[in-house]
């Protein structure tokens, strides 16, 4: 919660209060305390559905003073005694004022209606107030209500790859929802669903996202200037936030696509009280091959289809226990299957992978001041392969499951100060790699089970300081530690970032941020696959650990219309992985033994342009960077840049509404092409044994050349109608609308039409560019009622 | 209105699935690969007692301005150069001969010698090139006991006609090992049916089976299975050529550096170790 405030009355120095913190020295100057003063405290919420709304603002008329509701719609106020009158803006809301007479610290909640004009025809994100405002920067909050009148590929709406469409992080592979923000890897993002952790976030090889749009309430983006209660990943956090449910009156929402469909449903368990939420999506591929290797099941020469299909579902009650306690429960589900049975049925193979998470959180208030959350969560994710060929047998899996429980606190002991604290602590078990290779008769048998252990723990507290009207600073200390085994690891994380405010529209920021990683994902596929695995810090692999730096300007322009953010950042990390050439990482009881071990920095200028309200939205994102990773064991211990490294990156966004049920909305992106390997020379060589004469493709240096820029533009078009049941819309979307072919992959092709000896040596030889999308145009149906 | 923009919209859908299924994803670019300087390839296997053998080549750009025909020339006909094997006892010179290997599969070694090493454990093998351009590579091996094959073993698949299941057992000694595994039917032209390059981590110092995919036989077939045991160098040649193919064609692999003993060249000189086993299909 952050507090704006003006004026600054009488006060005493309350040192003793500080020093109970880790960082009083630095803030116990300036703690006081005013007798006059009163709390004012409570939720914000949804007048339609009672859903609590975040960063929702409430402020006093005539003065300075304000504050905004945290992820669970919670506000504190520190006031003068007297009357006033509150004001209260939301995003998508309608604004309210009331006027109170206030003598002692009161609790009280307030709803805001929903803005109609606002919902059906302007989209709004959040308050542009609060992003100059803030000491926060690096952040971006998604609207998901213009996310979803964005063009999708296949029409299926993606957070992940509307995160991708802004400045700072760079999208993997082509239609792929792994990203890179400001030079970290993929490894290095947090991603969490009401505070559980998702370890792969994606399905179908990475092409669409596990969340599912429909149940989700908000999506906040941190790139740098970290809050001190996120910790563990070294580039990014996406806090993810599922809706709660409608508690007054039972509501369904939903989707027909091309490749999958989607039903939500939320209603009132006991009205005004609780409330709950089940969302569900399911693609269906496999509905029609499976008809196909049906029909074709008879003719011997027919190779029979793979069936694919994967789904999700998200679920979530809470219960309000009074105007102190609130109970949160909800859940994440989801899997991808894969499958495919040989003619003769010699040969099947079966693949399953995902995600299950469990939150159970508990919403506490003490009093006006202080305010906590206690939270359990759950997180598991696996796969698992099974292959039957012939008389043999061979399962292998891995998994990375998580036990969390934290403890987070909001303190409002003073007027200037708004106080976090808590603590965590995570009990991981890693299983690396398990097989178990088996032939049918008992002859042969194979058992192996790499299983680990790991204690994650933190503490931390930050503090917002509201210095004077220009100036705000926000000082915070975050410690962690690794247990594995005998082996601990220290880990210190300051996170300070201030704000200064030149004038009523400009401000300036500046951060510096310390994080560290206890896991890492070991991948030596050049793309996230789903058997990628976690592994823990141990006696060779270090903890990764990242420095950032950055610095920005925030300006509001047109009576706060156009919001311009400008930030440039440089960012270190040390214990940087990376794998031996050839690396083994396949059931490899020696893990440790394939890793190489370097250092990366990047170093860039973001340019970020918003227009959050009005018939056009949209924005212009563009950055300039520069990602290198530097390695004893690889290219010679020379500079190298990685994969994702990319020097331009320009997204245009903008949806605009043609009339209250027509939106349009375009998006184009143009980037650098991404850094990748080709062989630069071959030789002919003989192999031993009954092997023959072949080409050898020599690759000199990782990264040593880059594929062709990338471009895309895409089209949609959201058609609404108004039935007696409730809302419902076309959406038409074209994904690279200009049909161009953009870079997936790069491969030197050999051709040979000699014999013998000729035969070996290549008669043709030509550089060939793989794309993987052409134009794709898709339709959706989505209703509500 | 409502009913035209519905049509055009659906008309332009099917237009553009039109369109989007007659796309052409892959297409010929022109690329710029980073300067490479030329390295000498060295391709040497010692059988005790077989007449030695190697091939002096040198690596080529994917895009010089080069015709076939010189081509063949640069990486075949290679005379001049100076090649010598060792033992350490005797020093074996290889003479210019481009006579190619018919059997049991094609191959050019371009410099060879009747004369044989006999391979002995814990000695140390040599080899120094000095091509006609008088670039000079050298590298050493030592030889690797084998691991035998102590049973084979072939049956039909169940409810196939046609299909059979082979496999092997050895017994893995202790400490790190890494293995070739080859089956080859004799009696169809020595066709090379398979086979990979492992190391023991999953069986170190235990028995253990390797199999291969099942294959259609004849009545009557000689199947030959080989177990190459490795030493670290081979292994790891094999597998950065492995990894190197895989990445050149692939978004998914990672691209490998290829390991060679070959000291300021490329290639791979080494020591062969094997064991054999054949076996006859009855139906």
């Amino acid at each position: 919660m952050i507090l704006i405030t003006k004026t600054c009355p009488n006060k005493q120095v309350n040192k003793l209060l500080c020093y109970s913190f880790l960082i009083a020295c630095i803030l116990a100057p300036s703690l006081k305390i005013s007798a006059q003063k009163i709390n004012l405290s409570g939720y914000i919420k949804d007048e339609s559905n009672g859903e609590t709304i975040s960063g929702a603002v409430v402020k006093v008329k005539g003065i300075r003073t304000g504050a905004y509701t945290n992820n669970y719609g919670r506000f504190s106020l520190r006031l003068d005694t007297g009357k006033f009158v509150l004001l209260l803006y939301g995003g998508g809301f309608k604004p309210k004022a009331f006027e109170m007479y206030l003598v002692k610290d009161t609790n009280i909640n307030f709803t805001l209606d929903p803005d109609i004009k606002t919902t059906e025809v302007e989209v709004r994100s959040d308050n542009p107030r609060q992003q100059l405002d803030q000491t926060q920067m690096s952040k971006v909050e998604l609207n998901i209500a213009q996310i979803k009148q964005l063009p999708a590929l296949f029409g299926e709406v993606d957070i992940l790859k509307t995160i991708q469409l802004l400045p700072g992080i760079q999208s993997g592979n082509e239609g792929s929802t792994g990203f890179y923000v400001r030079g970290g890897g993929p490894d290095q993002n947090l991603i969490l669903l009401d505070e559980a952790v998702v370890y792969n976030a994606s399905h179908l090889f990475g092409f669409f996202s596990v969340f599912n749009s429909d149940a989700i309430r908000n999506v906040e983006l941190y790139k740098g200037g970290y809050p001190a209660q996120y910790g563990g990943r070294l580039s990014s956090v996406i806090d993810i936030s599922l809706k709660d449910g409608n508690n007054k009156k039972i509501e369904g929402a939903g989707g027909i696509g091309l490749i999958a469909s989607r039903l939500t449903i939320e209603g009132p368990i006991v009205k005004d009280k609780s409330s709950f939420i089940i969302s569900g999506r399911r693609t269906y591929f496999d509905v029609f091959t499976r008809a196909i290797n049906s029909a074709n099941k008879d003719k011997k020469d027919y190779n029979p289809i793979p069936n694919y299909y994967f789904y999700d579902l998200n679920a979530k009650v809470n219960y309000i226990l009074g105007d102190k306690d609130r109970l949160y429960l909800s859940g994440y589900f989801g899997r991808d299957v894969f499958g495919f049975s040989g003619n003769g049925n010699t040969f099947n193979f079966g693949f399953k992978w995902g995600n299950s998470t469990g939150t159970a959180r508990w919403n506490h208030v003490y009093n006006n001041k202080l305010f906590s959350n206690a939270t359990v969560t759950y997180t598991d994710y696996k796969y698992s392969i099974e292959t039957k060929l012939s008389n043999f047998r061979f399962n292998v899996g891995s998994q990375i499951q998580d036990w969390t429980g934290k403890l987070d606190y909001e303190w409002s002991p003073l007027e200037k100060h708004s106080i976090k604290f808590g603590a965590n602590y995570t009990y991981h078990t890693f299983g690396v790699g398990n097989a178990q290779i088996a032939s049918t008769d008992g002859d042969f048998n194979i058992d192996f089970d790499d299983k680990r252990f790991g204690s994650e723990l933190g503490t931390y507290i930050n503090d917002d300081w509201d210095i004077s009207e220009k100036l705000k600073l926000s000082t915070g200390l975050r410690l962690s530690g690794f247990v594995n085994k005998d082996i601990f690891y220290p880990g210190v994380e300051p996170r300070v970032s201030t704000r200064y405010k030149l004038d009523s529209n400009t401000s300036l920021k500046l951060s510096y941020t310390g994080m560290q990683q206890y896991v890492q994902l070991v991948s030596n596929s050049g793309a996230s696959l789903p058997t990628d695995i976690w592994y823990p810090s141990g006696k060779v692999v270090k903890p990764q650990y990242a420095q950032q730096i950055a610095a920005g300007i925030t300006k509001l322009l047109f009576k706060d219309r156009l919001t311009v953010t400008n930030e440039v950042f440089y960012k270190t990390l040390s214990n940087q992985l990376d794998y031996r050439d050839a690396a083994n990482i396949f059931l490899n009881d020696n893990l440790d033994a394939e890793f190489v071990f370097g250092k990366g920095w990047s170093y860039g200028n973001e340019l970020f342009i918003q227009k959050q309200s009005g018939r056009f939205t949209g924005w212009i994102g563009y950055t300039l960077s520069w990602t290198w990773r530097q390695f004893d064991a690889i290219n010679g211990g020379e500079k190298f840049h990685p994969k994702f490294d990319q020097r331009h990156y320009l997204s245009l966004v903008g949806s605009y509404d043609v009339s209250k049920r027509v939106t349009i909305s375009s998006t184009f992106v143009y980037g650098t092409g991404n850094v990748t390997t080709l062989p630069v020379a071959y030789y002919i060589t003989n192999d031993f044994g009954n092997g023959s004469l072949g080409l050898v493709p020599v690759v000199d240096k990782r990264n040593n050349t880059r594929l062709a820029p990338y471009a895309r533009l895409d089209f949609a078009l959201v058609w609404k109608f108004n039935p007696k049941w409730g809302k419902s819309d076309l959406t038409f979307s074209v994904y690279n609308a200009l049909n161009r072919k953009n870079p997936f992959f790069l491969f030197i092709n050999s051709e040979f039409s000699g014999n013998g000896a000729a035969g070996a040596i290549p008669s043709n030889i030509t550089a060939q560019q793989v794309s993987l999308f052409p134009i794709i145009p898709s339709i959706t149906y989505n209703f509500k009622f | 209105m409502k009913t035209n923009i519905l049509s055009i919209a659906f008309s332009l859908l099917s237009g553009f699935i039109l369109f989007s299924s007659c796309s052409n994803l892959q297409k010929e670019v022109k690329v710029s690969l980073p300067p490479y300087e030329q390295r000498v390839l060295v391709e040497c296997y010692i059988e005790s007692g077989k007449p030695l053998q190697a091939l002096i080549s040198a690596t080529q750009d994917y895009f010089g301005p080069k015709s076939d025909t010189s081509l063949f020339t640069e990486i075949f006909l290679n005379p001049g150069a100076d090649v010598k094997i060792s033992d350490g006892l005797k020093t074996i010179t290889l003479n210019y001969d481009l006579t190619p290997q018919f059997y049991p599969s094609f191959k050019i070694f371009n410099y060879k010698s009747s004369d044989s090493l006999v391979v002995i454990e814990g000695r140390t093998y040599t080899i120094t090139a000095t091509d006609s351009k008088g670039r000079q590579v050298d590298a050493k091996a030592t030889y690797v006991k084998p691991t035998q094959i102590t049973e084979i073993e072939i049956e039909k698949v169940p409810n196939n006609d046609s299909l059979w299941q082979m496999s092997f057992k050895l017994i893995d000694p202790l400490g790190k090992n890494y293995y070739q595994v080859e089956f080859v039917n004799l009696s169809d032209s020595n066709r090379y049916l398979g086979g990979y390059v492992t190391d023991d981590g999953l069986f170190d110092g235990k028995s253990n089976t390797f199999g291969f995919q099942p294959q259609i036989f004849k009545d009557g077939d000689t199947v030959q299975t080989s177990l190459y045991s490795l030493s670290k160098e081979y292994f790891t040649y094999l597998s950065t050529v492995q990894a190197a193919k895989d990445g050149a064609g692939s978004p998914f692999a990672q691209p490998a550096v290829i390991a060679s003993n070959i000291n300021k060249g490329i290639g791979i000189f080494t020591i062969i170790s094997v064991s054999r086993k054949n076996f006859v299909v009855k139906y």
